[in-house]
């Protein structure tokens, strides 16, 4: 067991700190400070400064556009980004094309796929959104009903998908559709690239409960892609869709826990400013929340050691996950309870949407943005694979307690 | 960067593993027999064959030289089988009082390395007052007394740190001169002591001792407590993941119920998150170069440590009894002292609302802040 960082890690992350304090504003007091309109002005301004220091697609190879750097390197990246509450991931897309479909293509893709997507992705010109769940296939994530059938050098794409993020924004999607409608579940199933900006393609905005339109449904009628443009091979749909979920893994467990500690620094001033610092009820949760943070940031250690020795993270993210969401829960709900009757009002300065925690510069009084956070803590438990289905995983891969039934997914 | 046990700590880790196997049936007649602990065989083995005792002993007095790392791998295994030896006491708080006490050469320590001597700190929870000692007739003499002394009606030897005219000192006391009593503990595996010292002779082991090295010493005894709070997590979600799998009802193995799954499966996230906590906390204590970001002082490491683990195996405990329905109630069934132990380490070093004050104080609010 070692967890020190080489002394070339160390004076990687000083020269990180010093690049982003050189491309930062002066004044720069963290993203949570701007307003509405500044955002959207430093959104694709940001974005350029990190394309251009390589800390954008950090992880992506340098032939790619890439910054080049190892795990370790780029879980550096997001930590001290985090650290100066400045975003990774400037615009509503970008953890999709960068941080899922890229290193998707780089280990399944053609080279043509490969050449065409990465750069657009890159540059912004491609904004990718995650077509997986269905009104019929949430938990049980190979119960998939759209179905594309091939038609020369095209395929005929018909069903729906919904839930996805960033959606509205997006103008492609990458999708798991049934190309052998003969088979059911897992099989049959192949990984599909679809434009958007097309007669058969229809994008509907849903609101979220904090009031965002957030999410979409995407509806497609007689839609075309291109033959080539399936991932992976026809009939490897599943096995790509998982990988994919993989290579979410490892670089961003320790920014997480930095953006939690700065959250609780926050939330300790709240307290103050509530008059409570000597509310033992409320100092002794909000304590029990800072040693969970500690614990995340633990559990991210290991799980970046093991993706930086090439291990394949197993189904130990699921305790990872089980711990975090329920985290983001319990964190927000305490501070509901320190705002108090205060808490039935929104007032203050509205925040950014983000289902993790706010970014540095938050006014801390806000209840508006806390009442936001308590609200966007409340799906983590669902999307991504429920608690439940989580609790599942542990059980069986890890306890190896009797599987459940799966009628769908039975295929193997 | 690795979390995963090199070799070496993974050969450790075995060994202690199949050596706490070995003397399990020993180890459990003893306990149900009232003499926790005081199976002189047990020790002897431990001592000498296995060398536990000397695992974080310096090598300038004979020990192994190992890390408190090592240790707490080894009260992992210890745990797993609720071990009634007092390892903890010897290995863990004593040794790591007697290194607070300096480098100055002392007879306890090699003792102890060599499996000679049994020792517990009476301190290990609380601050010295109320210990007092001072010198009479070439000697030293202590005052004060101690509830719930980690093994203390069985060790050989007591360290006791007490104020002195001058400032704090640490004392070696023999158990036999000191009148101790032995209490009715709630963990049946480990006996606990009130001691009471009333002018007790006393060896000096240092006079001029760093409050701070004291309060790091209490911090690492809990943090190798929390170790071996993860392995009485591990033991007990063990049993209960056993009986899940074989315990039949309605046609059924009663792992197959999703109900009983999903608290078997959230026993087993809090066994692992305990494990990661207080593997991170073992080996950032003992890490002495800071080449690692953002290292915590060992005192709050502590407090964060214990925060998360107690409660952790204590609803993984309870979960296990769950499991294992009626069975766990019986005091044949093995649960009970684990069940038992996970209540009492939770508890055994302090409250935690001492740690949640603590870590509050760290973000400027509560009663400890000042
Ligand atoms: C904020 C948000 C963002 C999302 N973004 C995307 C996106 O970008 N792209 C995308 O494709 N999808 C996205 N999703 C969809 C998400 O992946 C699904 O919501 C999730 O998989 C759950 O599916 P479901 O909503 O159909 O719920 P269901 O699967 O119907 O589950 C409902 C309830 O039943 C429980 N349940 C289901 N099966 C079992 C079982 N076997 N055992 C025990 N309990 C069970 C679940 O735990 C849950 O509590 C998003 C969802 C949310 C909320």
């Amino acid at each position: 067991m070692d967890l020190r960082y080489s002394a070339a890690e160390q004076a990687y992350r000083d020269e990180v700190r010093s690049t982003l304090r050189s491309l930062l504003p002066a004044d720069w007091a963290g993203y949570g400070a701007l307003g509405t309109e500044e955002r959207a002005r430093f959104d694709p301004w940001w974005r350029e400064r990190l394309l251009e220091s390589g800390m954008f697609a950090a992880g992506w190879p340098a032939e790619y556009g890439g910054g080049g750097l190892s795990i370790i390197e780029q879980s550096i990246v997001a930590e001290e980004l985090a650290e100066a509450g400045a975003p990774q991931y400037p615009t509503p897309n970008d953890t999709f094309g960068l941080q899922l479909l890229g290193p998707t293509l780089m280990h399944y893709g053609s080279p043509e796929q490969r050449d065409y997507f990465l750069p657009r992705t890159l540059s912004g010109e491609i904004r990718w959104a995650q077509g997986y769940s269905e009104p019929e296939a949430g938990s049980d994530l190979f119960n998939v009903r759209t179905v594309a059938h091939r038609s020369g050098d095209t395929w005929i794409v018909n069903g729906q998908k919904v839930w996805q993020t960033a959606g509205t924004t997006a103008n492609w999607i990458f999708t798991v559709v049934r190309t052998d409608p003969e088979v059911k579940g897992a099989k049959g199933l192949s990984f599909l690239l679809i434009p958007i900006d097309q007669r058969g393609v229809t994008v509907r905005g849903i609101r979220n409960m904090a009031g965002e339109t957030e999410l979409a449904e995407v509806f497609f009628d007689d839609a075309v892609a291109r033959a080539d443009h399936v991932v992976g091979g026809v009939g490897q749909g599943a096995t790509v869709a998982m990988a994919l979920l993989g290579f979410e893994r490892g670089a961003g467990g320790l920014a997480l826990a930095v953006s939690s500690r700065i959250e609780l620094e926050r939330l300790a001033k709240l307290i103050v400013e509530s008059g409570r610092a000597d509310d033992t009820s409320v100092t002794r949760r909000l304590a029990r929340c800072r040693a969970d943070a500690h614990a995340i940031r633990c559990l991210a250690l290991r799980t970046l050691a093991a993706v930086s020795s090439k291990a394949v993270p197993g189904a130990e993210s699921s305790v990872t996950k089980w711990f975090v969401s329920r985290y983001r829960q319990r964190v927000t709900e305490l501070a509901l309870d320190v705002l108090g009757p205060d808490a039935v009002a929104l007032v203050g300065p509205d925040t950014v949407a983000a289902r993790g925690p706010q970014p540095k510069g938050v006014d801390p009084t806000s209840r508006t943005a806390w009442i936001q956070a308590a609200l966007h803590a409340r799906p983590i438990t669902v999307y991504g694979g429920s608690l439940q289905i989580q609790r599942n995983t542990i059980g069986e891969r890890l306890l190896g307690l009797p599987r459940e039934q799966r009628p769908t997914t039975a295929a193997r | 960067m690795r979390f995963e046990l090199d070799a070496d700590q993974a050969d450790l880790a075995a060994l202690a593993r199949r050596f706490f196997t070995d003397v399990l049936a020993d180890d459990r007649a003893a306990i149900l027999a009232g003499r926790p602990g005081q199976e002189p065989k047990i020790w002897a083995r431990l001592a000498t064959e296995a060398g536990f005792p000397a695992i974080a002993v310096p090598a300038e007095h004979d020990g192994a030289d190992g890390t408190w790392l090592d240790l707490a791998l080894v009260l992992e295994a210890a745990g797993q089988a609720v071990s009634s030896q007092p390892l903890l006491a010897t290995a863990g708080a004593a040794v790591a009082v007697l290194r607070a006490g300096g480098p100055g050469a002392h007879p306890a320590l090699t003792e102890i390395a060599a499996g000679e001597r049994t020792a517990t700190w009476v301190d290990a929870a609380r601050p010295a007052d109320g210990l007092t000692a001072s010198a009479r007739d070439g000697g030293w003499r202590v005052t004060g007394q101690r509830a719930h002394v980690l093994h203390g009606d069985s060790v050989d030897l007591l360290l006791v740190a007490a104020r002195t005219a001058d400032g704090l000192g640490l004392f070696t006391v023999e158990r036999g001169s000191a009148s101790v009593t032995s209490e009715t503990p709630l963990d049946p595996a480990r006996s606990l002591g009130t001691v009471v010292l009333d002018g007790t002779p006393a060896t000096s082991v240092a006079t001029d001792l760093d409050e701070a090295a004291l309060v790091r010493a209490q911090a690492i005894t809990r943090i190798l407590l929390a170790a071996e709070q993860v392995g009485v997590g591990q033991g007990v979600l063990d049993l209960a993941v056993e009986h899940a799998l074989t315990r039949q009802q309605f046609g059924r193995p009663i792992g197959g119920f999703q109900a009983v799954k999903h608290l078997l499966a959230d026993a087993y996230a809090d066994v692992d998150s305990a494990r990661v906590v207080a593997r991170y906390a073992a080996w950032a204590v003992s890490t002495p170069a800071a080449a690692v970001d953002r290292l915590e002082d060992p005192v709050e490491l502590a407090a964060l440590t214990c925060a998360h683990v107690s409660p952790a195996i204590e609803r993984a405990a309870a979960a296990a009894l769950q499991v294992l329905g009626g069975v766990g109630y019986a005091w044949e069934h093995p649960a009970h002292l684990y069940y038992k132990r996970a209540l009492s380490s939770a508890r055994l070093l302090g409250p935690a609302d001492e740690h949640l004050d603590r870590l509050a104080a760290g973000l400027g609010l509560g009663p400890a802040r000042r």
